[in-house]
């Protein structure tokens, strides 16, 4: 494991490539200066293998990202995904068209397809209502709701989370990490959604008033997509 | 003789929950039923205001359960409508100054003389919410069509269903000509979301606030559109079909060819 850079920032080298680990609390404006410094000191060593970002709490200005990127873009360096703990950041993140998590998915629980397919047959959790603002529910495996998700409920799921009415709410299918699992309803237009380790945050729905619209959400290299369900996954 | 107790609840402040007590009581008792209003407000009293008897009170609802006097001693009758009361909220005690056993047996001594018992749930979902909840049997639940008390709506719907079952919706304040130039939620956006059996919409009127002002609730004078609206909620209570008349108009040509235009 190699170690580099000072107090500002550290990086390291995890399965998923070289992270940077950046100071919470010291200025952005010296956290990219150092990065630089070191970009330039190593000359071109992590030209072509894509990095990874790790701003912990800090809540990033978009003005910051932008400075960020530059400074790597002059270096050549790629990108893989950013991480951070703080919601905002997050967003902003994802709005700038980063990839982005919440935590770096640790090793052990890389899960192989094997693992992460549930096996034929295996018994979902069936809720015969949907759930109102407020209420939260948590599912081991599957789960398939007969009703709407509204806005400020939260459905956490082990595996696919299937909602037969529209989905407002929040929701988390592949907790905590089964990037398999999908979202499926036959309106989806969620305030929040997240697969395994991976969030987004969907554009404003469009309101289909009463027409149904089945989609999809699942994840594409680490990335969550929402697609027309047309009947098969 | 066992009435119904109804409690009118709302989630978020300031929708109309007490406006729309005042009128369907009395538009209850102008059709003849024994109709008596809780104002389960304590601390915040309104109610006596909206009807414009305010100056009647003489004891409140915290004298009766703590023995001071008798529910019948309480009770103000309404200066219109003879088989109106009201049973006033304390302005000086606190939201706790009363627990939920004694809201329920207030509750059931009044339904044995009333055909109706309507409380007046505070805003918020805390223990006065849950007092005038326990005291009733079914529930009408009051919105303005704003995406705030709709979501505050939809959590008091579901805190409602697992004690006195699916509840029913009034849409007040619905503006037509807002919602004609989309800077509303219509009529179906609320009820997409909120699922429920709809009771009645009231439409933005001014009348509604010279009234509420003046302590004559709207549906007393007849020709206004939110007090015809109250007129026909009273009648849907007691089990008359009344159609939605404010739901015409929502299919109008002209709105099916924005919807296209604008895709709402």
């Amino acid at each position: 494991m190699s170690q580099g850079g000072t107090s500002l920032f550290s990086i390291k080298g995890l399965k998923e490539g070289p992270t940077l680990f950046f100071d919470d609390h010291a200025p952005f404006a010296d956290v990219v200066a150092a990065v630089e410094e070191e970009l330039t000191r190593t000359n071109g060593f992590f030209r072509g293998s894509p990095i990874v970002l790790h701003f912990g709490g800090r809540l990033l200005q978009k003005e910051e990202w932008w400075y960020l990127k530059e400074t790597l873009h002059r270096e050549e360096v790629l990108l893989r995904y950013a991480v951070s703990n703080n919601a905002a950041s997050r967003k902003m993140l994802y709005k700038e068209g980063l990839s982005v998590r919440e935590s770096i998915p640790s090793p052990r629980k890389q899960k192989t397809d094997q693992d992460t397919i549930p096996p034929e047959g295996q018994p979902a959790s069936y809720l015969r209502y949907g759930l109102r603002g407020g209420q939260k529910k948590v599912f081991d495996g599957d789960v398939i709701l007969a009703g709407d998700v509204n806005q400020g409920a939260e459905i956490i799921a082990g595996g696919d989370v299937v909602v037969i009415g529209t989905l407002r709410g929040v929701v988390h299918a592949g907790y905590p990490d089964n990037e398999r699992a999908v979202v499926i309803a036959l309106n989806l237009t969620p305030l929040q959604l997240r697969i395994g380790p991976l969030i987004a945050i969907p554009e404003e729905g469009q309101n289909h008033r009463g027409v149904l619209h089945p989609e999809v959400a699942r994840a594409l290299d680490e990335q969550i997509v929402i697609e027309p369900y047309n009947g098969k996954l | 003789m066992s009435g119904r107790a109804i409690v009118v609840t709302s989630g978020k402040g300031g929708v109309g929950k007490t406006t729309a007590t005042a009128n369907i009581g009395l538009g209850l008792a102008s059709q003849g039923k024994k109709v008596v209003l809780i104002d389960g407000d304590i601390g915040l009293r309104n109610l006596d205001l909206i009807l414009g008897v305010e100056n009647r009170v003489v004891y409140n609802i915290v004298d009766v359960v703590s023995g001071r006097c008798q529910p019948r001693q309480a009770l103000v009758k309404d200066k219109r409508i003879s088989s109106l009361f009201l049973m006033p909220a304390s302005q000086i005690d606190e939201k706790d100054a009363i627990n939920t056993d004694q809201m329920r047996d207030l509750s059931a001594q009044l339904k044995e003389e009333f055909d109706f018992v309507l409380i007046d749930c505070p805003a918020g979902i805390e223990q006065g919410f849950r007092n005038t909840v326990a005291a009733a049997d079914e529930a009408i639940v009051v919105t303005t069509p704003d995406v705030s008390p709709v979501r505050d709506a939809d959590r008091v719907i579901g805190l409602l269903q697992s004690s006195l079952g699916e509840p029913q919706l009034i849409i007040n304040r619905m503006s037509m000509d807002m919602v004609k130039r989309g800077d509303m939620l219509d009529q179906q956006d609320v009820l997409d979301i909120l699922a429920v059996r709809l009771l009645g919409i009231v439409p933005e009127d001014e009348a509604v606030v010279i009234a509420g002002n003046k302590g004559a609730p709207v549906v007393l004078n007849g020709g206004s559109p939110s007090g015809d609206a109250y007129g026909r909620i009273a009648r849907r209570i007691l089990g008359e079909d009344v159609p939605i008349p404010e739901l015409n108009g929502h299919n109008s040509l002209a709105k099916r060819l924005g919807r296209i235009l604008f895709g709402r």
